[in-house]
């Protein structure tokens, strides 16, 4: 009840506002002081709070980014001051797990490091894999705060119409935690996306590592039991 | 016509009929041989008959199911849905608590319904050889008033919640990486403080009112979820 009271700040308030002391709290609920503390700390646990020991207790809204469209995530944050690191391209042979995806004829493949960072901050480390045989001297073009998806469009007249995406989480290794500057076994996301233009033509296949702190996902699926309503309707 | 005919259509019809509810729990085979008044063998071939057909699920040392409509599988080639790459055949549901209490303030503001409004608070755990998953669902009695809390062991949350008073439409799903509470970490068996994964999905009708909510949390690095899109 304690939780839920204070989850409801949480919704109406915003980002990086304070929260009432605990012991304001624990007044206006009429109850225990550690029965607040309990709370807090497990929305703490959720990364909706932030308890900092000068500033108190503070709201901290996870960027909510909807992944559920073929747009790169640089269109979904745009406006909010992101920059892009273009850290490398080169070719690399074709690690074995992508062998099904980009075909087994193909020897090497591109590989195209970038770094996100959002007001200055670190928050995505990306390795895309792209054919260089289909998207010739892709490894020359510099990326620097670019969309890959607006140089397919533009350069190579290539646009992504399907794809899936795996997402799973690991705790940030040695290298990872350098480039998105987190401590040692940080929980991260790990977005794999593939990507297929027409006729199952695979475009490229991207493994981003995100902050947790940071960030929320979600999707939208709409009208999800559309296909039974037709259905039923037929039988009448 | 043969005794076990007749058991078999007089059960297929009560199913047919809706008088035994879609995922919901029938008489032991036990019971059923003293309702009938007839023996174990009838029984058995009667029911062996109702899950050839696809209308009754036998779940070893729970009982006998009414089949729901949608199996896992179903759900899963649902484009746009964000669910677990690899889903167990084989997993227990495991009822940890259920409440009917008011909605207060919070999920008043969720559901946009008055604060003393009652809402059935149910917490449940999904455990296969592979994972557990600790689950809670929300669901205003208004909406549900036939609720029953068995049809959570064999029928898949998105049939549960269509089978109230409303038809979903759209869900909505977040989805987030935190740290494990103590209480999270007991029931998972891992170090508190571990990552974890929390799914809160929301189903709305075409009202876009929402009318259920449903949580589920499990080891995140024991997890990986997939999405399709075009």
């Amino acid at each position: 009840m304690v939780e839920e009271y204070i989850r409801l700040l949480i919704k109406n308030g915003e980002d990086g506002q304070g929260l009432p002391s605990q012991r304001d709290i624990a007044e206006k609920l009429e109850v225990s002081r550690t029965t607040v503390k309990s709370a807090l700390l497990h929305l703490q646990n959720e990364g909706q709070i932030t308890s900092q020991s000068r500033r108190g207790i503070q709201i901290n809204k996870k960027k909510d980014v909807n992944l559920l469209s073929m747009s790169s995530l640089s269109d979904e944050l745009a406006g909010e001051n992101i920059t892009i690191e273009h850290m490398d391209s080169r070719l690399v042979s074709v690690p074995k797990n992508l062998r099904d995806f980009f075909g087994d004829s193909l020897k090497n493949i591109a590989e195209i490091k970038r770094i996100r960072y959002r007001n200055g901050v670190p928050f995505s480390y990306e390795i895309t894999n792209i054919d260089e045989n289909k998207f010739s001297d892709i490894t020359q073009v510099n990326l620097t705060n670019k969309s890959l998806y607006r140089v397919l469009k533009e350069s190579y007249n290539t646009v992504p119409v399907y794809g899936f995406e795996n997402i799973s989480a690991t705790l940030a290794t040695d290298e990872i935690r350098m480039h998105l500057d987190v401590a040692e076994k940080t929980p991260l996301y790990i977005v794999e996306s593939f990507n297929f233009a027409k006729s199952d033509q695979p475009v490229e296949h991207t493994v981003q590592y995100l902050s947790g702190e940071n960030f929320k996902y979600h999707f939208m699926a709409k009208d999800i039991l559309g296909y039974q309503k037709e259905a039923n309707d037929d039988i009448v | 016509m043969t005794l076990f005919k007749t058991l078999y259509l007089d059960l297929a019809s009560k199913i047919d009929n809706g008088e035994y509810q879609k995922g919901g729990v029938l008489p032991s085979e036990g019971e059923l041989q003293k309702i009938y008044q007839v023996s174990r063998t009838t029984v058995r071939k009667a029911v062996d008959l109702l899950v050839a057909d696809k209308k009754i699920i036998r779940r070893k040392g729970i009982g006998l199911f009414v089949a729901p409509s949608m199996s896992n599988q179903t759900i899963f080639d649902m484009a746009g849905i964000i669910k677990q790459t690899d889903i167990n055949k084989e997993y227990k549901i495991f009822i940890r608590d259920i409440f009917l209490r008011k909605a207060n303030p919070f999920f008043a503001d969720v559901f946009d319904i008055n604060d003393d409004e009652l809402l059935y608070a149910v917490s449940f755990m999904n455990q296969s050889k592979t994972s557990t998953l600790l689950e809670k669902l929300w669901l205003p009695l208004d909406y549900f008033p036939d609720f029953d809390i068995n049809t959570l062991k064999v029928t898949p949350i998105l049939e549960v919640v269509n089978s109230g008073k409303l038809d979903v439409q759209d869900l909505y799903q977040d989805f987030q990486l935190i740290e494990a509470s103590e209480e999270e970490a007991k029931l998972l068996d891992i170090a508190i403080g571990s990552p974890l994964f929390k799914i809160t999905n929301m189903f709305s009708d075409s009202d876009k009112q929402i009318i259920a909510i449903e949580v589920k949390i499990q080891d995140a690095l024991k997890v990986k979820y997939t999405i399709d899109f075009n």
